[in-house]
């Protein structure tokens, strides 16, 4: 299980990276944290010509306030949101589905952004990013274009993304005060993919719940009433999760029922605090 | 440095010690690297798929998968593999916790469980029972069942924080 | 004495330091790599095209079936076995046909595994489909695919046993309960996948090799034999090794086909196989399917259990039919059974094949007789620890002739045990009448809580013999060596600690080498909880042989009686406190007993020197046993399980060091867990192998297995002079039983019943499904 060969390069500027991809194209592949593209390259699942590495670019791996968002950079790792308290308390939700994903050796390295490009559809981040409409911000030397999660994630393992692109950015709106946020997920194991994920936000009467473990990309509910139980039940007979190795379609969607319910109980319960 | 190479050179510290290597293949993992290039065969491949947690080492200070990294990503940083553990003949509280506690059999997910356990220490010098298991999830250890390796990494904390014995 | 105390181990300084040598720490000068090209297909003929491959960047050489000599194309049937009516060999490489996903077809020989792996994508391989036999029961009904053309069938091997006469037994029955009871394939994943390092020494005019062997000298002769060369133009080492649970204990094609290659290129070689290869090659167990029933009084007591089961051998059998026969010999377990009758079919299908893994066809045994108690207990409405305890074999009525004939070909006899007391500290442990007394209560907190009970034996300690070779150096320290290598249980501590009580040397002075074949004359290895047995007593007969001897020359220099002296701190003392003529160490001891250079022998009635082959056969297997609880909290929501509390109460007879042995009961529990929630090896039905990576393969991490509490109750074999019994499966073999009963008990006012392991959360979702469609229908 070693990786084939590929050319690397490991420019220090996004306008250095931009060139490179503009002039590789979908030969290349950009790696940040590398959690997800190393595991396809050693089992030559993938066999890119060039390997463009953001590591060694300035200025990427940062995270700060814009406005009511907060705007996090291409290789801003996905432990900070544990280890940065001041990003946690503005990311909530992030903060705690933070916990769920891999492991901390995966998570000092994999990055934010590095997550929602891959689009696992068992993946935390994207659930997330659906429910609190993040938006996207992709570059190339042609310019740059902001995009909402909800039209970025197009279904498992696929995006948006134009060949010579990279999201340089998401931005991410904060915590609210007044509304309260969950993320529950069951998995086999502990850091496992999750076989359904639920990300859940209430504030009064308003409340909405996405949902990850759909074998495509993330969905998103806005709930319709306030009767929580009925809702959990409408929008989960409404989904079509896979039946694979690891669960049948029959108990994912009983799964998102119960973690819909729970997470908007949940969600509920802190919006009032 | 930004057009695309095969090969190329890589330099880092590792334990301390700076090291550089030239014509390097692009797509070595640090892994490879450590244990061919360098000779440190402490550091281990249980499964090349980043899911068992036996390469684990530190770069700059982190913990990491070194399966899951280019050695070329790896440039300009500091390694810690678990031949650093040990200061001199001075061994880690972990490394000596481990033994006491009958914390390893086969030794082979050995370095790893002890590298992640010195990252979870370094941030976390007094964790709880819950917290040691949840950082030592991502570590596969098919002949202890864990209970001991868990017993080690309180005793060491309890060790560092100059507490009497652990009771677990 | 360190004898029975928790002697920290000597392997672990240089482990916790990364100083261990595992077989991917070998590097050889002009070392060359090799990577497999593997099957994709699960049966098929095929035609290789490796021309392209060949003149690859880096590639020496190319081997492809033809290629390898008429002795190295079938890897020989390693434990024949008159039951095996149609056994067939894995072949070494695939020869026009192959039979299960992952077998080798070409090896390619290069200067890394980076250019190994380059050019074995270069290999063209042309797949003319056949249709796969997957399905276990299909295969033995379905006589139009058969894996094996020549063959009529499907069938390798059919093995009858019985005792009494269950017919009589079931006519006579107030109660009779039938189960299909289904366990999956899984695997051992040690977390070092296997590994060799081959290399023709041209002075020696030797073949070396190191591999992972848990049997080197089993594979020494397989070697020569491939080599065609003599057991002694052959060496097998192990050097650390990752970890074992007995499928590293059986010979694979790579331990041929290696070094054969390094023989025929005359340069060393490394083969290690990756962890994807780990998961579709290497040979897998657990897979069968009975449908058993059995038959009680009004209350309960057992009047007889009979059935049939269906045992996957997958493609080949290296292995003959060790797992399926000991599922059968061992169903009747630690209970009363007077009428007894199973037939099994082991089948070939078009998957890889199987050979034990930890517990060793024992899970499935425990699973059946326990799954089958445990729903008398519910139709008979008695309590699952009171039915157990009306059909355990009583601490009396030990040694206990079970009726039938055993694995070994003796009669099945257990030698010592004392179960029913196991079962009650096991429910003293775990509090089971308090829990029992409190289910109603948690029902009404909305909790949902069950214990789950399972008693086992395990036939340990097999012969035939161990032989042990031992020597005082001139330094007075202590070599030991021996043929049954470690794959991490500790012999290196556990075997001086029986040295430095006999001969009263230090620990550290003591020195175990095992895994080299030049060690010893003669072993046969470490797998079915043995070594300990069987080589710690050979251990402890060549220390009484050199204890008698040193004592024998101090008699003849000191012109005392033996008997007035015994030995104390590395050297020879007065039993009786009194003084000797001069202080006598073991050191000075082998200094006169050896002489002077060139000076006559000076104890020549004596011989030279302290040094001793020792062995021992053991009469027949002795049988461990043990009673697990498990208490355990389900959401029938999510039908997710938590494990509250676990509970091992172990027999192991007497124990040479408690703290390796809590070891391997923890760990043993761990793979357990798995077995009973995680690990499940999936084909689809075209014989594609879904489980190929750590992903989709799941082991059981620190958030899955619980603090596991131990007791041990000893009632020491009289079939050694230690009085052990071997330790090393009985942490596994009763989990999958036990925790299934927790589950069930958790869920009862659901009617969930479970009838096969693993079992996910799905999994019960689906089992609690049919229990209300069934309670509506």
């Amino acid at each position: 299980m070693k990786p084939p060969a590929f050319a690397y390069a490991a420019p220090e500027t996004v306008a250095e990276c931009l060139a490179l991809k503009a002039a590789h194209g979908e030969e290349a592949r950009f790696i940040a944290g590398g959690q997800s593209l190393m595991p396809l390259l050693n089992l030559r699942m993938v066999r890119p010509a060039v390997v463009i590495d953001l590591g060694k670019v300035r200025d990427l791996a940062y995270w700060r306030r814009e406005g009511d968002d907060i705007a996090i950079g291409a290789m801003l790792r996905q432990r900070r949101l544990e280890q940065d308290k001041e990003l946690a308390t503005a990311l909530p939700l992030l903060a705690e589905a933070v916990q769920q994903i891999g492991h901390p050796a995966t998570r000092s390295r994999g990055t934010i952004v590095g997550s929602l490009c891959h689009a696992d559809p068992a993946a935390e981040l994207p659930v997330c990013a659906l429910l609190l409409k993040a938006q996207l911000v992709l570059s190339s030397t042609k310019g740059r274009r902001t995009m909402a999660a909800e039209d970025f994630l197009t279904d498992a393992l696929s995006t948006s993304i134009k060949d010579d692109e990279l999201v340089e950015q998401v931005r991410i709106q904060t915590g609210r005060k007044g509304t309260g946020y969950a993320f529950m997920e069951l998995a086999r194991r502990h850091g496992d993919f999750a076989l359904i994920s639920v990300a859940a936000l209430v504030a009064g009467t308003a409340g909405r719940v996405a949902i990850g473990g759909l074998g495509a990309a993330p969905l998103a509910f806005d709930l319709q009433a306030g009767d929580i139980a009925g809702e959990a039940q409408r929008i989960a007979q409404s989904l079509e999760p896979p039946n694979d190795l690891h669960a049948t379609a029959d108990y994912r969607r009983a799964l998102a029922q119960t973690l819909i319910e729970r997470a908007l109980a949940k969600a509920a319960e802190r919006s009032k605090t | 440095m930004s057009a695309p190479q095969i090969s190329l050179t890589v330099a880092f510290d590792v334990n301390g010690k700076s090291c550089a290597r030239h014509n390097v293949e692009a797509r070595r993992t640090l892994a490879d690297f450590l244990r061919e290039d360098m000779s440190l065969t402490g550091t281990h491949l249980g499964c090349e798929h980043g899911a068992c947690g036996a390469c684990t080492v530190l770069i700059d200070g982190a913990p990491a998968r070194s399966c899951l990294t280019l050695a070329a990503q790896a440039n300009g940083t500091q390694i810690t593999t678990v031949e650093g553990l040990a200061h001199g003949a001075v061994l880690h509280p972990l490394q000596r916790a481990f033994k006491e506690k009958h914390a390893l059999q086969c030794g082979f997910c050995t370095p790893g469980f002890l590298v992640a356990a010195a990252a979870l220490l370094s941030e976390n010098p007094d964790p709880t029972e819950l917290q040691v298991r949840e950082y030592l999830s991502g570590n596969i250890c098919r002949c202890t069942g864990y209970q001991f390796i868990i017993a080690a990494v309180l005793a060491a904390a309890a060790e560092i924080n100059g507490k009497a014995g652990s009771n677990v | 004495m360190l004898f029975g105390t928790r002697q920290t181990r000597g392997e672990d300084d240089r482990l916790i330091q990364g100083k261990g040598r595992y077989v991917d720490d070998i590097k050889l000068p002009g070392m060359l790599h090799v990577a497999l090209v593997r099957s994709e297909a699960a049966r098929a003929h095929v035609k290789v095209d490796v021309e392209a491959a060949r003149s690859a960047p880096g590639v020496r050489a190319v081997f492809v079936a033809t290629d390898l000599p008429a002795s190295a194309k079938i890897l020989p049937d390693c434990h024949p076995n008159p039951v095996l009516r149609n056994p067939r060999g894995p072949q070494v490489l695939a020869d026009g046909v192959v039979r299960y996903v992952g077998e080798p077809i070409v090896a390619i020989v290069a200067e890394s595994r980076y250019l190994a792996e380059d050019a074995a994508e270069l290999v063209s391989v042309e797949y003319n489909l056949l249709p796969a036999v997957v399905d276990l029961e299909r295969a033995m009904s379905d006589e139009s695919r058969r894996v094996h053309e020549d063959l009529q069938s499907n069938l390798a091997a059919r093995i009858p046993v019985s005792c009494g006469d269950t017919d009589k037994a079931f006519a006579d029955a107030a109660c009779i309960v039938r189960e299909r009871l289904q366990i999956q394939r899984g695997a051992g994943q040690a977390m070092e996948t296997r590994g060799i390092v081959a290399h023709w020494d041209p002075h020696a005019e030797r073949m070396v090799v190191w591999n992972v062997s848990q049997v080197p000298f089993v594979h020494r002769t397989a070697i020569a034999n491939a080599l065609q060369l003599s057991e002694n133009s052959v060496q097998v080492l192990n050097p650390d090794v990752g970890g074992g649970f007995g499928y590293k204990g059986l010979t694979y094609v790579e331990d041929l086909l290696i070094p054969v290659i390094a023989r025929q290129l005359e340069v060393p070689i490394k083969w290690i196989e990756d962890r994807r290869e780990h998961l579709i090659a290497a040979y897998h167990e657990r897979t069968q399917l009975h449908d058993m029933e059995i038959a009680t009084t009004a209350d309960g007591v057992i009047l007889g259990i009979r059935g049939k089961f269906l045992c996957d051998a997958g493609a080949y059998t290296p292995w003959g039919p060790v797992v399926p026969l000991l599922t059968a010999v061992n169903i009747p377990g630690p209970y009363k059974v007077p009428n007894y009758k199973v037939e099994c079919d082991l089948v070939y299908t078009n998957t890889v094949p199987i050979a034990p893994v930890r517990g060793a066809g024992r899970p499935q045994a425990c699973y059946v007789s326990e799954r089958l108690l445990d729903a008398v207990a519910r139709k008979l409405n008695i309590d699952g620890a009171e039915l157990r305890r009306r059909n355990l074999i009583q601490a009396h009525e030990y040694p206990y002739d079970v009726g039938f004939i055993s694995r070994d070909g003796t009669r099945r006899t257990y030698d010592s045990g004392n179960v029913p007391a196991l079962l009650e500290r096991a429910l003293e442990m775990i509090e089971y009448d308090k829990h029992k007394a409190r289910q109603k209560d948690y029902a009404a907190q909305g909790r949902h809580i069950g214990i789950g009970l399972a008693c086992c034996v395990e036939d340990t300690g097999l012969g035939p013999f161990e032989e042990v070779g031992m020597t005082v150096e001139l330094d007075g320290s202590v070599t030991v060596r021996m043929g049954t290598p470690s794959q991490g249980q500790g012999q290196r501590t556990a075997f001086a600690q029986i040295v430095a009580d006999q001969l009263a040397v230090p620990f550290d002075k003591i020195k175990v080498l095992a895994g080299n074949t030049d060690n010893v004359r003669y072993s046969i290895g470490t797998f079915a909880s043995r070594a300990g047995i069987v080589t710690g007593s050979a251990v402890l007969n060549a220390s009484k042989q050199l204890r008698e001897r040193a004592l024998k020359i101090a008699g003849t220099l000191l012109q005392a009686s033996p008997d007035d002296l015994t030995l104390e701190d590395g050297g020879v003392v007065r039993k009786d406190g009194g003084k000797l003529g001069r202080a006598m160490s073991l050191s000075d001891i082998v200094h006169t007993s050896l002489g002077e250079s060139g000076a006559p022998l000076p104890l020549r009635d004596l011989g030279p020197g302290m040094s001793t082959v020792a062995s021992f056969s053991p009469p027949t297997n002795t049988f461990a046993t043990g009673c697990h609880a498990a208490l355990v909290e389900v959401d029938p929501r999510t039908c997710k399980v938590s494990i509250l509390k676990y509970v091992a109460v172990e027999d192991f007879g007497t124990m040479i060091n408690p703290m390796i042995v809590d070891g391997q009961v923890i760990g043993g529990v761990g793979l357990g867990i798995g077995n009973a929630f995680l690990e499940k090896v999936v084909y689809d039905d075209s014989g594609q192998i879904l489980t190929g990576t750590f992903m989709d393969y799941l082991v059981a991490t620190t958030m899955d297995v619980p603090h596991v509490h131990i007791d041990y109750l000893a009632t020491p074999s009289p079939l050694n002079p230690l009085g052990m019994k071997g330790a090393g499966q009985g942490g596994t073999i009763p989990v999958p039983a036990a925790l299934s009963a927790a589950v069930e008990d958790a869920l009862r006012d659901y009617g969930l019943r479970l009838r096969h392991v693993p079992f996910s959360e799905s999994d019960i979702f689906a089992a609690l499904q049919t229990a209300r469609t069934g309670a509506a229908a």
